[in-house]
């Protein structure tokens, strides 16, 4: 059975409890924490994130009777927009977050179906016809990994999902990765200070991991969407300083705007991309 | 404000940021050769915003990677604000 070699439901709660009201000061609407996708230069941060999920379900059979799992379900948002296009989906959402999980579970987070557990616990004897798993993948491995020890990690997240995968099931999955950076350039600040016990993969981590369970159906490299993500968040953060500053401190405030300003100038220059992948279980 | 009141002020967050003083900066030479990592590039921009009432984003810094300029960049979005 395959274990989680990456960030802890502590490394994670550190990030993702840091209060729902702070994220939904300068998140869209739906809570979306992940890239967007940018089909014209007009469109609301809220319409591109749509766009996004729109990428991953037009490629799924969403139809009654199939199952829906995401894998760090983040605030529901993805699992709300699958029970709109399918009412009555089956469908399970887990998360290491508490304060994601509550917010999941509430009226206001559309009572989903949602459960505080890694994916490397998820039960044998549950399938699903679809995953989605949208940049949770960059939890899955420390940084102090070599490359082979992150395949054999992600190989082992990848081998359950096949496992809970009914035959010729999706496996959606976004993920930021290494472009011209290397695991050893990335700043001990976002280590230290965002996202503790978590690396990013490179892109051939990815394939070499998926070798003999899942065929690729589609892919993208989105990384300027990121970069257009990032500076819809950092304008909302800007604009909304005053009362982040007053109700959150300045410190914290201080961290998050340069964390993201940081990730913005990487998928500028182009360090780091966005793997957007629909995978096909063999 | 004029051109040249912006490069000065641009000039004066170099010195601030970086312990330069303002007869070191060449206001034509590549910000990175003043050793800008990003979380320093963040801080002059984020500090320039706010000191022009303008939304600058990070990466131009990049794209605009000299003093002069990030200046007249400066000076074309404040013109396009007051337009």
């Amino acid at each position: 059975m395959a274990t989680n070699q990456g960030a802890n439901a502590e490394a994670i709660q550190f990030h993702y409890d840091t209060s729902n009201d702070f994220f939904s000061l300068w998140l869209d609407d739906g809570m979306f924490y992940s890239c967007a996708r940018w089909l014209d230069g007009d469109e609301t941060l809220s319409r591109a994130q749509f766009n996004k999920l729109a990428w991953y379900y037009d490629r799924m059979d969403l139809a009654a009777g199939s199952g829906l799992l995401d894998i760090g379900c983040g605030w529901g948002g993805a699992l709300r927009e699958a029970i709109a296009r399918q009412p009555g989906i089956d469908h399970q959402g887990i998360t290491l977050s508490k304060e994601q999980l509550q917010h999941c579970q509430s009226d206001a987070g559309g009572n989903l179906n949602a459960a505080l557990l890694d994916w490397c616990d998820l039960p044998a004897d549950k399938t699903y016809s679809n995953i989605i798993s949208v940049e949770a993948f960059e939890a899955f491995a420390k940084p102090d990994l070599s490359k082979q020890q992150r395949i054999d990690a992600y190989r082992g997240f990848f081998e359950t999902c096949h496992r809970v995968l009914a035959p010729g099931g999706k496996l959606g999955l976004q993920t930021i990765y290494l472009e011209t950076a290397r695991s050893t350039d990335t700043p001990e600040f976002l280590q230290k200070h965002i996202f503790p016990d978590s690396a990013l993969p490179e892109l051939s981590d990815v394939f070499s991991a998926i070798e003999g369970l899942f065929s690729l159906q589609d892919a993208e490299n989105a990384a300027y969407d990121y970069y257009r993500t990032c500076r819809a968040w950092q304008k909302n953060m800007r604009r909304r300083k005053a009362e982040i500053v007053d109700r959150f401190g300045v410190e914290l405030y201080d961290r998050f705007h340069t964390y993201i300003a940081m990730s913005l100038i990487g998928f500028h220059q182009k360090t780091a991309g966005l793997l957007r992948l629909m995978l096909t279980r063999v | 404000m004029d051109k040249k009141q912006i490069i000065g002020t641009v000039k004066q967050e170099l010195v601030d940021m970086l312990g330069l003083k303002e007869s070191d900066i060449d206001t034509t030479k590549s910000f990175d050769k003043y050793g800008i990592d990003s979380a320093v590039g963040i801080g002059i921009i984020s500090n320039l915003s706010d000191t022009f009432d303008l939304d600058l984003d990070p990466a131009e810094l990049y794209d605009n990677p000299t003093v002069e300029a990030l200046a007249n960049h400066i000076h074309a979005m404040q013109q396009e604000a007051g337009a």
